[in-house]
């Protein structure tokens, strides 16, 4: 029997939103780490997420010339989840901009978007490609999101559900070639506690974040 | 730490005081009983302070001023890592760690803290404190700053022995200042400068967890420096002095806390030391080398968990409550300056290059104008 996916993509023609849990969880993170290369700029959210390294949304893919429009899309995902931009519910919607032409929009384009995440439901095809492949290591999954344009690299995302601390998915990410990275890790889920308590946490050694980082360089070549 | 009872107004300053014995209190929250980077329990302090000779500077020989100041973060540090951040507000000095922070997020050697031309030798005696074995050994963590117009730098007076006599010498409780250790030849906002330390406790929730912090002062110009807010500097003018080649110089700042902080929000952490340099007037020149390393105390990391087997657990303070570790981080690194300058004393170096120390009587009378003085208290 397949396993689960770590991560579920829901489709648009003018955007993808890549998902590691429901949209409307409780407030909870997951640690994140970004990296960019070259000439790419074409991200909102990122200054938040590098400040916390942590991330409470779907990321959402997006033409690079309509990045705004979906920034601001998921800006209201995330105020249907607290109006209060709080990081552990949607604040901020990590977006990242594809270099592609961008398709004309409806003029309900924000009510399809917003339908669409919140059945779960893809409504049509973005105009780029997604290669997924996955690894396993020790006992830990590794998934790899590719999305290009006609084989050209645009972004790659890989996800984890071995407990890597910030600087971990940092080497994570870095192995990533696409103009922009992310790495993701489901294995430490933070949930918000009062104040005296403190999160719990775990976190691999070396030697199996060695064994993650080879995997992921082969996911990223493959 | 006596208190000095100098809060009488235009009553001259005998000897030199720390700045709450002063009457001066920098910013709102509590220190810990010692006001000291050794508040946060298993932080150990030594110096050696090398002081010799008189006159003018001949290489190799002296006058020397200068000296090594060694933080223990733990005993067994190199054993059992702790988490740590970086931060850098201007990067023309040497801080080695730098990258076993950024790329590993731990710290897993003792901290020494020293003069330019000794970092090479400092890092490869700290080097000999890592276990010979078949893990990778750790990173020696060694800082440096400039103290030419003293020292006789460039004749590298610090040598192994001393290093190891700073780290055999280190202890907890009340933390030597001023012109001791890695401080003995710094100069700060033109003053005589070196190594000052100070605390903050933080009640949250149940829970109280301590920040403490030590500054190797060698930072800033005269007309800069302000203390708690007033501009001292300015006010005192220069007094016959001339100008010094302090662009030249820079502040460490090492921040010790028991609250469980991950590496990323160390470094977090270690950046507000920068609000903390700057509302005492630093700008962080550019040819200044400023660093932060931040450990916590709290979470250890077996070696042998660090880099094989299964892994390891730890525990975090939830981001939503880091809030007050930024502000007792921010001020303790303020007051450590401060009692870096307040704890200073004159000092004559090479050529017979003086130093004088901030002159406590007018700096007072300062405050006190500014309605910034209270009473004198313990610490």
């Amino acid at each position: 029997m397949a396993e689960p996916a770590l991560f579920r993509t829901i489709d648009m023609p003018f955007c993808q939103a890549v998902q590691f849990e429901h949209w409307n969880a409780a407030p909870g993170r997951f640690f994140v780490a970004v990296r960019t290369r070259g000439a790419f700029t074409a991200m909102l959210g990122n200054g938040v997420v590098e400040e916390f390294r942590t991330l409470s949304g779907p990321v959402l893919l997006a033409p690079a010339s309509a990045l705004g429009g979906i920034y601001d899309a998921g800006l209201r995902l995330a105020d249907a989840r607290s109006l209060d931009a709080q990081i552990d519910q949607g604040w901020p919607p990590l977006t990242i901009g594809i270099d592609v032409t961008a398709p004309a929009r409806p003029a309900d384009w924000i009510a399809l978007f917003l339908d669409a995440i919140r059945q779960q439901k893809s409504a049509g095809t973005p105009p780029w490609q997604n290669k997924v492949r996955a690894a396993r290591v020790a006992d830990y999954r590794l998934q790899r999101l590719h999305c290009h344009v006609d084989g050209k690299q645009a972004a790659t995302i890989i996800a984890t559900d071995a407990p890597l601390l910030p600087q971990q998915l940092q080497r994570l990410a870095d192995r990533g070639d696409a103009p922009v990275s992310l790495a993701v890790s489901l294995g430490n889920r933070l949930p918000r506690v009062d104040a005296g308590e403190m999160q719990q946490l775990t976190a691999v050694s070396e030697q199996t974040l060695a064994l993650l980082v080879a995997s992921a360089r082969r996911l990223v070549s493959a | 730490m006596l208190a000095a009872p100098t809060a009488a107004a235009n009553a001259p300053v005998e000897g030199r005081h720390r700045a709450r014995a002063l009457g001066i209190t920098i910013g709102r929250l509590p220190p810990g009983p010692l006001n000291a980077i050794t508040d946060v329990a298993g932080v150990e302090v030594g110096h050696t302070t090398l002081i010799s000779g008189h006159g003018k500077l001949e290489i190799g020989v002296g006058p020397v001023r200068t000296g090594v100041t060694a933080i223990w973060p733990q005993r067994d540090i190199v054993h059992e890592f702790l988490p740590c951040g970086v931060d850098v507000p201007n990067g023309n000095g040497e801080f080695s760690g730098m990258l076993a922070a950024r790329n590993l997020g731990i710290l897993s050697s003792p901290i020494c803290l020293t003069t330019t031309s000794s970092v090479g030798m400092v890092h490869d005696a700290l080097q000999k404190l890592q276990p010979d074995d078949e893990l990778p050994p750790g990173t020696p963590v060694v800082g440096e700053t400039w103290d030419d117009f003293l020292n006789d730098t460039v004749g590298r007076h610090v040598r192994e022995q001393h290093v190891f006599d700073a780290l055999s010498a280190a202890r907890g409780g009340p933390v030597a200042e001023g012109s001791v250790g890695g401080g003995t030849g710094m100069m700060c906002y033109e003053f005589k400068g070196g190594i000052g330390t100070a605390s903050r406790v933080i009640e949250q929730g149940g829970s109280q967890h301590t920040v403490g912090v030590l500054v190797q002062a060698n930072h800033g110009t005269r007309e800069l420096l302000r203390i708690d807010g007033v501009p001292v500097g300015t006010e005192l003018g220069r007094q016959g002095q001339a100008e010094q080649r302090a662009e030249l110089n820079s502040i460490l700042m090492i921040i010790a806390t028991d609250a469980p902080l991950l590496a990323h929000q160390l470094q977090r952490l270690a950046r507000r030391a920068t609000h903390g340099l700057a509302r005492t007037g630093s700008i962080s020149n550019n040819s200044s080398g400023d660093f932060t390393l931040a450990f916590s105390t709290a979470n250890r990391i077996p070696r042998e968990s660090f880099y094989r087997g299964a892994g390891y657990t730890l525990q975090s303070v939830e981001q939503f409550h880091i809030r007050p570790y930024f502000e007792a981080a921010s001020e303790a690194v303020e007051e450590s300056i401060i009692n870096a300058l307040c704890m200073a004393e004159d000092m004559t170096g090479i050529n017979d290059n003086f130093l004088p120390a901030l002159p406590l009587t007018e700096t007072l009378e300062i405050l006190r104008r500014h309605g910034r003085l209270k009473g004198a208290v313990d610490g």
